[in-house]
């Protein structure tokens, strides 16, 4: 798939599939970067148009370049440098990249882009995070001036196509993370979260991660207790709204909570049954829901046997983002197909896009051919009685017809070109009409 | 009259009783009550006849003990689910008395039986819904109990909103069933005399079921609200009241040969 005659879409990178963490680190840029680099990169290499994606978990630059650096064996160097300038990597740096980058060109890159787009090639696909940060790499390459036709079109069309797969196959439907796939759960025993008293146990990451996806439900209350008081309150501090306690609070913590997740790092039990049947006494009959994730597990199993006690454990919350990954995958399946009917769409538009050219001559031949026929026309004594607005109309006929038909040959075109013989057409066009001025009915020749 | 009125004070505070769990609802049951006992004691007044014996039936005796000793539980003992328990049965008792033996009092009328029936199905309609909901609930619960959350249904509610429709539909229910029943005592008060005695019996079994199903909704509030069991016991006792209701229209169909004659 070519941009036009002499130009190619091309797509440079290295995402989490090809690099490490260590070297995505490394290769990450920040948006102001981005918006100052990108013009100097564009002229220094001749590239016609630039957008950069820079994620967690890509690093990938999206362009359109001339053919003949395309064709050149040494293209890949080409972009590799590209690649390295923009950011600036060390040699050892650009030498990793060397060995995780890959490059695509035509259509190849054009696919690759609208899976991006369309969360496919997302280490949790489905996630919805890309679609935000494909429109600002858009963005930011449009307040570069490095966006054109050609990638803006191609951005639009792959953010329509991830909105159809979004909306047309089951690829966000699940929660694939932890977190999330135990606030589902809360959801299947407490109607209204926010109605409800969190309690997590810890305050490690996972913890924190759990946490989070907590207070994005805006719980009644959240309750961090923590061997280490001190770890609590600084969790509790990057949370906001938190509430830390620490660990000889637990058995108070468990009367009053709805629901208690526990994901500490200790060896052994913290939350034994006879605490939670303590606590279920006091809550008179109130439901209580356990979830633990630690590894080795906090909660005492023989928990679950309590009456208004429901109790999961980090396999039981696996078995459902292991359920709604499969599903994803399958989701994949008809989301390519997608993407497949949007990259014809969009390489139908870009071959149309290639006889652009050929009609632009050609309006610019009828439109110099009328306006030297009109001038002398008007100009013979038959028409000096013609007021401005008879000339005008005049001057306006002769503009409709000259855009009349450089649109019946566009569409001709067009035709031809959907039949495979609208490039030699093009070209004829061009060949006939360009750089030659039009002849009068006065030319001798 | 006073008879009927004592009954109707004794079905509201039941209907306090085990309905609504707040101070409100307490207070609203001992004043029901004690107006009960107050309208049996002016009735007992009236049936002392001139040479001071009794000339009465005992059953307003027994209920208005009853509903003294309910109030004297609930109000000075602090226990709730004896007047729970209490008032309801002195409201069957006082119901006994027109079921057992009918004296013709108060005719019904078209609003009456229109009120009556309107209640009864609109108690039943609530006692489907109330099984429908706990067997979601109960479906649910065990999945979530046996940790297989795969097989937790889509689209059902969470089993606290869940929980939540089931006493509405409980409440509801045991309302309008308590109205259909003490409206039912009315229809006694009514029938025609000369009755032959499969008839009475047909009707008799009717009501023993009525009452048999309305008892048992009876205790499943007193359960739920007083006594605080578990939510999946409060589902499973409401499968077994619907059990119970769908029995009951079995035996209205066996008896329904019999019914017509009450009209004629």
């Amino acid at each position: 798939m070519t941009a036009s005659d002499d130009s190619v879409i091309f797509c440079f990178g290295a995402n989490h599939r090809s690099a490490d963490i260590t070297l995505r680190e490394k290769l990450f840029a920040s948006e102001g970067v981005i918006r100052d680099r990108l013009p100097a990169i564009k002229d220094r290499f001749g590239f016609s148009e630039l957008v950069t994606l820079s994620t967690c978990n890509r690093f990938e630059i999206f362009g359109v370049g001339p053919r003949s650096i395309t064709e050149d064996p040494a293209f890949s160097d080409t972009l590799h440098a590209a690649f390295v300038s923009f950011d600036a990597l060390g040699p050892e740096a650009a030498e990793q990249v060397r060995q995780a980058a890959y490059s695509l060109t035509g259509r190849d890159a054009v696919r690759h882009l609208f899976s991006v787009a369309a969360s496919l090639d997302s280490l949790v696909v489905g996630e919805t995070q890309i679609t935000g940060q494909f429109k600002q790499a858009l963005a930011i390459a449009d307040d570069a001036k490095t966006l054109g036709p050609v990638l803006s079109r191609l951005g639009q069309e792959a953010l329509a196509a991830s909105k159809k797969v979004r909306t047309q196959t089951a690829i966000g439907r699940g929660r694939v993370s932890i977190g999330h796939a135990a606030v589902e759960l809360v959801k299947k025993v407490f109607n209204d979260p926010t109605t409800k008293n969190f309690l997590v146990i810890g305050a490690g990451e996972m913890a924190e991660v759990t946490a989070r996806c907590i207070q994005q439900h805006n719980p009644k209350s959240l309750g961090i207790i923590n061997r280490s008081l001190d770890r609590a309150r600084a969790l509790a501090m990057r949370l906001q709204g938190a509430e830390p306690r620490s660990l000889d609070y637990l058995a108070d913590a468990l009367a009053t909570a709805d629901v208690v997740i526990s994901a500490t790092g200790a060896p052994h039990t913290i939350v034994t049954k006879a605490m939670v049947n303590e606590a279920i006494r006091r809550r008179r009959g109130k439901t209580l829901l356990l979830v633990d994730i630690a590894m080795p597990r906090d909660i005492d199993p023989a928990c679950s046997s309590l009456n208004d006690v429901y109790l999961f454990d980090i396999d039981d919350l696996k078995q459902v983002v292991e359920g709604n990954r499969q599903e994803r995958l399958r989701a994949a399946e008809d989301a390519a197909r997608i993407i497949d009917e949007s990259v014809a769409g969009y390489e139908k538009w870009l071959a149309h896009m290639t006889v652009a050219p050929a009609l632009q001559h050609f309006n610019m031949h009828l439109d110099q051919l009328f306006r030297k026929e009109a001038e002398k026309t008007l100009s013979r004594n038959s028409f000096q009685e013609f007021n401005e607005e008879q000339t005008g109309r005049v001057w306006q006929l002769l503009d409709v017809l000259a855009s009349r038909l450089t649109a019946d040959a566009g569409r001709g075109l067009r035709k031809m070109v959907d039949q495979g013989t609208g490039q030699d057409a093009a070209e004829l066009l061009t060949r006939l009409f360009r750089g030659e001025s039009p002849r009068t009915e006065d030319d001798p020749t | 009259m006073l008879m009927f009125a004592a009954t109707l004070a004794y079905a509201a505070a039941s209907l306090f009783y085990v309905t609504g769990t707040t101070r409100f609802f307490r207070i609203s049951g001992n004043a029901c009550l004690i107006a009960g006992v107050s309208l049996l004691a002016i009735l007992a007044q009236n049936q002392i006849g001139n040479d001071g014996n009794w000339g009465g039936s005992a059953a307003p005796l027994l209920a208005a003990m009853i509903g003294a000793i309910a109030i004297a539980a609930d109000r000075w003992l602090g226990v709730r689910l004896a007047a729970a328990m209490l008032a309801p049965l002195g409201m069957l008792v006082l119901l006994v008395r027109f079921f057992a033996a009918p004296v013709p009092q108060i005719a019904p009328t078209l609003w009456l039986t229109g009120f009556h029936v309107s209640m009864a199905l609109a108690g039943q309609v609530m006692a489907i819904a109330a099984c429908v909901l706990s067997l979601l609930y109960l479906w649910q619960h065990n999945a979530l109990k046996r940790r297989k959350i795969l097989e937790l249904q889509p689209g059902v509610p969470a089993l606290d909103r869940l929980d939540q429709w089931l006493k509405i539909a409980l409440i509801s229910g045991f309302v309008m069933l308590t109205c259909s029943l003490v409206t039912g005592a009315l229809f006694m008060t009514g029938l025609p005399t000369g009755i032959t005695a499969s008839t009475l019996i047909a009707l008799r079994a009717k009501i023993l079921w009525a009452v048999a199903v309305w008892s048992w909704y009876l205790a499943i509030l007193v359960a739920r609200n007083i006594l605080r069991s578990p939510a999946r016991i409060i589902a499973r006792m409401s499968v077994i009241g619907f059990a119970l209701m769908a029995l009951a229209w079995f035996g209205l169909i066996f008896f329904a040969a019999k019914i017509p004659q009450i009209a004629g």
